[in-house]
């Protein structure tokens, strides 16, 4: 694994390692076109989830009450792009019919209406340089950020540590003005008809200790 | 004789009217707001919670919540018109022989009339009241 060392001291809320094999049950399928398969793969000492989208686009969806508007909330995940979806026009955040990629963990701050919800999605891309960021093709409220791009050597998961609050005032420009409700994941490939592998391990979600 | 009794004015601007369309206002439109409300929330946080996934939830809810909205632009204000007009016409069936009750009562009270009767539409809500008062009139009338 690419270790990086943590960042911050964080007060954990929830971790996710996936060793055991029923450790997706607790995760909901949000289904759109066709079905991800998601499962718990076992690799010597790792356990993680291996995600395989054939043209497909669902994610798993885990609801969960973080306050983001006093606190400090940190996610920490690994993650490991295997196969990208192959794109025909270059990689973009914001072409909508290409809006395909191989890794994607959301963050999720849920509104009275619905369609007023903030989401800030980590993006694992092909091409585009690391930091880039966007607004997505379907709605301002949901900004982009790319963590990771291109394959990685020898098979290597990545460890990323995002501060939720200081990534929503960098993409949206002010604080959170709602909590977060919902954490997910997704590999797709529906808009491109490819296929896209990735792995997924040891979501960990907290606050930031002062 | 019978166009003497017609009250043909819909909006008198009567203290009474203006109560009753009030209320009826009031008893008809909150309802039917707070239940449109309930709905049009109720609706799209069910449909986007079962989405899930925030690109798809904007993707296809967005185009829906513009044509409801786009719908109940023009649908609502025609309602809102009709629903007025009648509680104009309800509150004028409860007022108008209220306020003729009052009127008359106060011109025998104060001897303009030559002949105390109190004249109501056959079909008026407090026509049996106007009859009892009648009668207790005639009373009084023969015992002078």
């Amino acid at each position: 694994m690419a270790e990086r060392k943590p960042i911050y001291d964080v007060t954990p809320v929830k971790l996710f390692s996936f060793s055991s094999d029923n450790a997706l049950k607790e995760w909901e399928d949000k289904i759109f076109k066709g079905k991800v398969v998601y499962k718990i793969e076992k690799d010597e000492d790792l356990s993680y989830v291996k995600a395989h989208s054939a043209g497909s686009a669902s994610a798993l969806y885990y609801k969960i009450k973080l306050d983001a508007r006093k606190r400090r909330p940190v996610i920490r995940w690994k993650w490991r792009a295997e196969k990208f979806p192959v794109k025909s026009a270059p990689e973009s955040l914001e072409a909508p019919g290409e809006d395909d990629f191989a890794g994607r963990v959301y963050v999720i701050f849920p509104a009275m209406f619905i369609l007023n919800s903030h989401v800030i999605e980590y993006i694992w891309a092909e091409k585009l340089p690391v930091g880039s960021t966007g607004t997505s093709p379907y709605s301002k409220n949901i900004k982009l950020m790319v963590l990771e791009s291109g394959p990685v050597k020898e098979g290597k998961f990545i460890s990323e540590e995002r501060d939720v609050a200081a990534d929503y005032i960098k993409l949206f420009g002010k604080p959170p003005q709602h909590n977060i409700g919902a954490v997910a994941f997704m590999t797709n490939a529906e808009h491109t008809k490819t296929s896209a592998d990735a792995m997924y391990d040891e979501i960990e979600i907290g606050y930031k200790e002062k | 004789m019978r166009a003497k009794f017609l009250r043909t004015r819909y909006l008198t601007g009567s203290h009474i009217q203006i109560k009753y369309l009030s209320l009826l206002l009031i008893s008809m439109v909150v309802p039917l707001i707070f239940v449109g409300c309930c709905l049009y929330y109720l609706i799209f946080t069910l449909m986007g919670e079962q989405i899930g996934i925030p690109e798809y939830i904007a993707y296809h809810l967005s185009p829906v919540v513009s044509k409801i909205n786009v719908m109940l632009l023009i649908g609502v204000p025609p309602l809102f018109l009709l629903l007025t007009l009648w509680g104009i016409v309800l509150s004028h069936r409860f007022a108008g022989p209220l306020e003729r009750l009052e009127k008359e009562l106060h011109e025998i009270s104060e001897g303009k009339r030559h002949k105390h009767r109190i004249t109501l539409r056959k079909h008026d809500d407090i026509k049996p009241i106007a009859d009892a008062i009648n009668k207790l009139l005639a009373r009084h009338e023969e015992r002078k």
